[in-house]
């Protein structure tokens, strides 16, 4: 499993959700960078969302070994994933983000979830886990 | 449209590792749910009821209602894009604007908005009989309360999600047949348009 970092970030651009993989065995040392990449690489997607119609924007930004691919939804809010070094093929990453997006959509349809809130719930992070094992 | 989301359901409470079922875990099914109008009349009159109960004007009842129904918009307009398969990210507003009144329209109410126009700079939506308004009647005295808003509520709603900031109001035509939804678009949305159509 590559190290990733993946972010569901809101409209506003507030992170919602924040998950991290390190290879087995490696001390992580460099969360803050890869935020920061991150949040940088959110102006890149800004400016992808108008030339496009798309939902899954593929690779969108590169720094050193890192790579980064974008999802949108409809309503402007991101999925983002940082891979550090090898990352996998499209076609698996649009599958990831495609279960996600229908995680998304079952989450935001409860009325008691506060819309640009933080996702707190513990099913929804076991699930991610799940889709991460098996997508990337 | 107004799916309760059913509580979390233990499979066997006398299996060792008991699976409870979130909202994760229900399919999003292909939208053929229906409620029954009467129990969608009933909550809608509870909701006008409960905001009458805090409010001293007409128009704040109206603001009211069209808060509630930008809740539901924002939140339905997700549901809708992601269950049509087909659908990207528009950015004209006549394509937006179609999305709302076919495939919003038709997951809420169950039919098409009636007809969609463009005057000068204002879209208008027509529809002879908005659902939430059908069992209510307005007293004597009563002219210019439109319950109607919370409908123009969810339409402000999908386009707020969509990043087409607008204002939006309800009218009568002059024969009292149809209700109008004037959708105004803020200035940022217009100079956009012009930037894509060049």
């Amino acid at each position: 499993m590559p190290a990733a970092y993946f972010v569901i970030v809101g409209k506003e651009d507030c992170p919602l959700y924040e998950l991290e993989f390190t290879a087995q065995g490696r001390k992580e040392d460099q969360s803050q960078l890869k935020q920061f990449i991150l949040h940088a690489s959110l102006d890149v997607v800004e400016e992808l969302q108008w030339g496009s119609k798309e939902l899954f924007l593929k690779s969108v930004d590169k720094f050193n070994n890192f790579s980064i691919s974008a999802y949108l939804t409809a309503g402007y809010v991101r999925f983002l994933i940082l891979f550090d070094g090898e990352r996998k093929s499209d076609d698996s990453i649009k599958q990831f983000f495609t279960e996600v997006h229908e995680l998304w959509v079952k989450i935001q349809l409860n009325p008691f979830y506060e819309l640009n809130a933080t996702i707190d719930s513990p099913s929804f992070e076991s699930k991610i886990k799940q889709l991460v094992n098996r997508y990337l | 449209m107004f799916k309760r989301s059913d509580p979390p359901t233990p499979t066997n409470a006398s299996s060792p590792s008991k699976s409870v079922m979130t909202i994760l875990d229900q399919p999003l099914s292909r939208g053929k749910k229906e409620v029954s109008l009467s129990s969608f009349s009933f909550l809608f009159s509870e909701i006008v009821q409960y905001h009458q109960g805090r409010i001293n004007t007409y128009p704040e009842l109206e603001q009211k209602l069209a808060e509630t129904g930008q809740n539901v918009g924002l939140r339905i307009y997700e549901l809708c894009v992601f269950r049509d398969k087909n659908s990207k990210r528009e950015h004209k507003i006549s394509t937006q604007l179609n999305f709302i009144t076919s495939v919003v329209w038709k997951t809420l109410y169950g039919k098409v908005a009636d007809s969609l126009e463009k005057m000068e700079e204002q879209y208008m939506i027509y529809e002879s009989m908005p659902l939430e308004s059908r069992y209510i009647s307005l007293g004597r005295n009563v002219t210019n309360l439109h319950c109607s808003y919370f409908t123009a509520g969810v339409i402000k709603g999908v386009l707020q999600a969509a990043c087409f900031p607008a204002t939006v109001t309800v009218a009568m035509t002059s024969n009292k047949e149809y209700t109008v939804f004037v959708v105004s678009f803020d200035r940022s949305v217009i100079e956009r348009e012009l930037q894509i159509n060049k």
